[in-house]
């Protein structure tokens, strides 16, 4: 606990002023990362957390503006008072990222080795040959064979899963603090996803870089996450380290998602259903967010929004009545394994 | 459950268009022009004032749209306030210029409403089958689409004589192929939509699934091509009409009216703009007929797509 | 579940297992690459290259296999968007392969695999169609059984147009931007004569109503819903069909996790109350493992796999099936499972690989696996596999 973190995240509110009115796609969100550890995000589509990493990056659309209050703390400086000189020379060095679909990231039109190249120009004081071996290196250290080959072939030569290396080839090759990794295999095949996780351990490992893992399937955060942020609305509903985020959920909607999906490990009977749908940004219901689906709200969740409020060291929880959850838990063995 | 709110797509299609000015300016030029045809007969009186008939009132033309000669000066005469636009060849510009806002109606109707049928009934059927029926139709476009068109058309015109009637078949016949190309392109695109399989699946007949599935979304961009063909197909018939080949002499349209002024069209030697009235408001109304439908066009193109939130 | 009675059980199965309502018979679907000015066929890719299984009444069979392995193109083939290659699609005891040919092909086809066997002297018939269609041959002659396999051709089409349909994955794509929901779900009754058009109104109504959308919104287009609720709708056009059997190809793929087990849910209790069929596709093991009660697993157009669910999760014995389950992340931190980290990309289906197609990835190789190309065979009752060494890995 004495540790300072690496990047915290304060309050953070993102919202779009669109035509059709204001879409708060962030809103409050709080989070620490820690020097070399992974947190996972997880939360359905739509539910902020790709504007979340955009936020950090500062990469928004113009529509899109952090709000007064907001805080983003990385390495002691808060990334929203840095001009854009300044956040530049952040992006791509100390906090990189790498996205969803490989092809939209990369250019079409260089090699991979050229884009590799000049991420490292631009942040290194070396010459192009060393910058050309330094691709090559990293080619192979994402172990994309052939590293000599490949570093002159476009993008689209490459297959998915061997584009998702060259763009974790491209992000790592400044070896920045921190990677955000935005659905990096939700595109891939699970086979592929097994190779993509595990190179990314390993390099975590050799680098002690942080990583904050982004993605909708709560098997890769459980997999490889230390500690998980629960994302549902803008709003963050439940954080907590890997352990107590499943075993021990204390949000409704923690606890629904988890007893929604089909899964290897146990016999299910029947799939729980979180009733009603993902509601659209413009028309959250009134207090809590998940209250016109909750089955466990009571009139205060409609008029009052509940604070994420610690529950245990370290377990923050955003709802008014999470002891119902808790009490579930004692009394049956749904909601996590055994 | 909960559900989205029904939101009501004609109002959000009007508010759309009223918050776009071009769209508004195309409308109301297309309104004015729309309200100048219909009304021409009381705008600009169809009579010969050189003639009376037996009550004493100027006489009646038997086709209206043969403007009538008042005068025997063929030199242009300036603006006046009798005849507003001023005269050539005898005949009252503004006349010609309000009765050709028909002849350019009927003209652009026609032949795009025509060729556009020709060109999705060519389209759709090469699209849908592919194979080697697409191979066919689609070479068969290319050769029509590789004949410069003036050309064509003079030749067509040479073979079936000239007329209105005449340019207006060339242009149908050398006509349909932008239509027949991007409704194809369109149905190659819808045809592997997961809706369309699914009505094969269900057993839907081939003319049913083109009716009902795939014409519906993907006719309107070819409508709005069409659109803004209007514009461009009266330019064209006016070519020709310069040319000579289109309407007969004092014809109430704005390409023979054109044609008239090729003698005047350089003014007296030393001042050019002498008789600028001559060209200057039969090509006015051209081009703002072009610019409406463009306008027009473009902003269906903004406002009707569903999926276009 | 039901372990109270065990011979009533096993007959229960038994008779059940009498009941094949499809047959897929070594099913291929190659398709042309064309290139070059001419457009001439320069190679095939052969997205489906022998697949064969059936499918029990009333059961739901997972077909499951990594992207491009040939899942969606077995579901249109079997669906005849496609034309099959070769092979053979047999509903509920006939064969229907030829039904979507023009009747001359249709003929060919019926002479080639049935009466040029049959007119054979020492002919054998190899399964029950066989029996049936030399029965027919022996009584009534070589015109009998033409008459009998392809006469009146369109009205068979429109029969297995009503017993087998389809519910898509993609809920924006799959009904038409154009079209009033109601219209929508009207379309394929009203062409088959199933209800008359006075009848439409109700009989939508009662479909939509039994998945789970609110009648009166029968009038709204598709973009007025969500995913989910789109999704439903595709499923109460299938529906409305009174089919045998209902391909589902990753019906819940696009849907967000908290939805997708509202669906899953509601495609189990339709299962229930109408005594359906489903061919589940899907590349998500881990809801195959849920929802089917046989599974078979595709890699690179084969089937590498086949056997109950609690069989094959029990006891993988394909080493593909092996590093499939163990690459499927679980939600449980605690969970300890064998890691097997396949090398490499999945080979292109244009130049598949030697021998067995699974062996430049496979762990456990040996010479003979790029040599010869293991068949599919009965390692343990019920369980097909196909691979020299099962359960090596
Ligand atoms: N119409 C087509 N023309 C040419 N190749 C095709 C066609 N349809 C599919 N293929 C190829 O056939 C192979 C199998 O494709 P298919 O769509 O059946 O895979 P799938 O298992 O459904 O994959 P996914 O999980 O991605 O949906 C792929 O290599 C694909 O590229
Ligand atoms: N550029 C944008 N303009 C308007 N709204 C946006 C924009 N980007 C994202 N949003 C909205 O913000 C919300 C959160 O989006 P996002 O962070 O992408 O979700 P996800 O959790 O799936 O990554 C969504 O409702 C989305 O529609
Ligand atoms: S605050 Fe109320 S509505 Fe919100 S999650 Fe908790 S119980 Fe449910
Ligand atoms: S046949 Fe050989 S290569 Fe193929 S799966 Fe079995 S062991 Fe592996
Ligand atoms: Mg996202
Ligand atoms: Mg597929």
């Amino acid at each position: 606990m004495e540790k300072t973190p690496l990047l915290s995240v304060r309050n953070l509110r993102t919202y779009f002023y669109t035509e059709d009115g204001i879409v708060k796609a962030v809103d409050g969100v709080d989070f620490d990362v820690y020097e070399g550890e992974t947190l996972g995000i997880v939360g359905e589509s739509g539910s902020g957390k790709s504007v979340t990493s955009l936020s950090i990056m500062r990469l928004l659309d113009p529509k899109g503006k952090i709000e007064e209050g907001s805080e983003i703390i990385f390495n002691g400086k808060n990334l929203l008072s840095l001009s854009e000189d300044e956040m530049r020379r952040i992006r791509g060095n100390e906090i990189a990222m790498i996205f969803q679909e490989p092809m939209v990231a990369l250019n079409p039109v260089f090699t991979i080795g050229e884009q590799i190249m000049e991420a490292i120009l631009l942040h290194q004081d070396v010459d192009r040959k060393t910058a050309r071996h330094m691709a090559i290196e990293m080619l192979k250290k994402v172990g994309i064979p052939e590293p000599e080959k490949r570093v002159d072939e476009y993008p689209h030569e490459l297959s998915g899963g061997m584009r998702q290396r060259a763009m974790i080839a491209m992000a790592l090759s400044c070896r920045p603090k921190l990677l955000i990794a935005d659905e990096p295999t939700t595109a891939l095949d699970v086979t592929i996803q097994a190779q993509i996780l595990e190179l990314m351990k390993e390099l975590q490992k050799e680098y002690g870089m942080a990583i904050i893992l982004i993605t909708h399937d709560v098997g890769v955060i459980a997999e490889n996450a230390d500690r998980v942020v629960v994302m549902y609305g803008g709003k963050v509903m439940e954080s907590a380290d890997v352990y107590t985020v499943f075993k021990k959920p204390k949000h409704p909607y923690t606890w629904g998602l988890l007893n929604a999906i089909p899964r290897l490990d146990i016999e299910q009977e029947r799939l729980y259903s979180i009733p009603g749908m993902v509601p659209d940004p413009l028309h959250f219901p009134p207090g809590c967010r998940f209250s016109n689906r909750c089955e466990f709200k009571e009139n205060r969740c409609e008029i009052e929004m509940p604070d994420l409020a610690q529950v245990e060291p370290g377990h923050m929880v955003r709802c008014f009545y999470y002891k119902k959850v808790e009490n579930i838990h004692n009394s049956s063995k749904v909601g996590g394994a055994k | 459950m909960s559900e989205p709110k029904p939101r009501s797509e004609f109002r959000r299609m009007m508010r759309k268009l009223l918050r776009n000015p071009s769209a508004i300016l195309g409308f109301s030029l297309l309104a004015f022009f729309v309200l100048v045809a219909i009304f021409a007969p009381y705008i600009a009186e169809p009579v010969n004032p050189q003639m009376l008939d037996e009550n004493g009132k100027p006489m009646r033309l038997d086709n209206p749209y043969i403007m009538p000669v008042i005068t025997w000066s063929s030199e242009p005469i300036p603006p006046s306030k009798e005849h507003p636009f001023g005269m050539i060849q005898g005949r009252d510009i503004f006349y010609g210029v309000v009765w050709g806002t028909r002849t350019a109606f009927y003209i652009g109707l026609t032949v795009t409403l025509i060729s556009t049928a020709v060109g999705i009934v060519i389209g759709s059927i090469s699209g849908y089958y592919g194979g080697w029926i697409d191979e066919i139709l689609m070479r068969i476009t290319d050769v029509f689409l590789s004949i410069p068109f003036l050309l064509a058309a003079m030749v067509l015109t040479t073979i079936l004589g000239n007329g209105l009637d005449k340019v207006m078949i060339a242009m149908v016949v050398f006509g349909w192929m932008g239509a027949a190309r991007l409704i194809r392109a369109n149905i190659l695109q819808v045809k592997e939509e997961q809706f369309v399989l699914a009505a094969k699946a269900l057993g839907i007949k081939d003319f049913f699934i083109i009716l009902r599935h795939i014409l519906p979304n993907t006719i309107f961009p070819v409508l709005i091509q069409a659109s803004m063909r209007m514009g461009s197909l009266v330019i064209t018939a006016a070519g020709l009409s310069f040319l000579g080949l289109g309407a007969p002499l004092g014809y109430a349209d704005w390409g023979s009216m054109l044609n008239f002024t090729r003698n005047w069209i350089l003014g007296t030697s030393g001042s050019s703009m002498t008789y600028w009235y001559a060209v200057f408001y039969p090509g006015m109304a051209m081009v703002l007929f072009v610019l409406a439908w463009n306008l027009v066009g473009d902003a269906l193109r903004d406002v009707f797509d569903p999926r276009l939130k | 579940m039901m372990n109270t009675n065990s011979t009533i059980n096993r007959t229960f199965s038994e008779q059940k297992k009498q009941e094949v309502l499809l047959r897929i018979d070594n099913l291929v679907k190659y398709f042309p690459i064309r290139a070059g000015v001419f457009k001439r066929i320069v190679a095939w890719v052969k997205a489906v290259d022998g697949v064969s299984f059936e499918v029990y009444k009333g059961e739901t069979v997972g077909l499951v296999g990594e992207s491009g392995c040939g899942k969606t193109t077995v579901g249109m083939t079997l669906l005849r968007l496609y034309e099959p290659t070769s092979g053979r699609i047999i509903v509920d005891g006939e064969d229907t392969t030829h039904y979507f040919l023009p009747k001359w092909k249709a003929k060919r086809y019926v002479e080639k695999v049935y009466l040029s066997r049959f007119k054979n002297n020492n002919f054998q018939p190899v399964d029950e169609l066989d029996r049936k269609y030399f029965e027919i041959f022996k009584n009534n002659g070589e015109e009998g059984l033409l008459e009998y396999l392809i006469g009146d051709l369109e009205e068979k089409r429109l029969k297995f147009r009503r017993d087998i349909q389809i519910v898509f994955q993609d809920p924006y794509s799959s009904l038409n931007p154009r079209m009033r929901v109601k219209n929508i779900l009207a379309e394929g009754p009203l062409a088959h004569g199933l209800f008359r058009k006075s009848e439409a109104l109700d009989r939508v109504g009662r479909a939509l109503e039994e998945v789970g959308i609110h009648p009166t919104h029968m009038y709204r287009f598709p973009h007025e819903f969500s995913g989910g609720q789109r999704q439903r709708i595709g499923i109460a056009r299938a529906l409305l069909m009174n089919p045998k059997l209902i391909i589902a190809d990753e019906a819940v793929a696009a849907l967000d996790v908290s939805i997708r087990s509202q669906v899953i849910n509601l495609m189990m209790d339709l299962q229930k109350e109408h005594n359906l069929t489903y061919l589940f596709i899907s590349h998500d093991l881990s809801l195959i493992k849920y929802i089917s009660s046989r599974v078979v697993v595709m890699y690179l157009g084969k089937v590498v796999e086949t056997a109950k669910k609690k069989d094959l999760f029990e006891e993988p014995l394909h080493p593909y099936t092996k590093a499939l389950m163990s690459a499927i992340p679980v939600p449980n931190p605690e969970y300890k499972k064998q890691r097997i980290i396949l090398q490499g990309d999945v080979p292109s289906p244009v130049n598949p690989p030697k021998g067995c197609y699974f062996h430049p990835r496979c762990p456990v190789a040996k010479p003979i696996c790029s040599q010869e190309r293991p068949e599919l065979r009965e390692v343990k009752p019920e369980h097909y596999v196909a691979c020299h060494f099962p359960g090596s890995l």
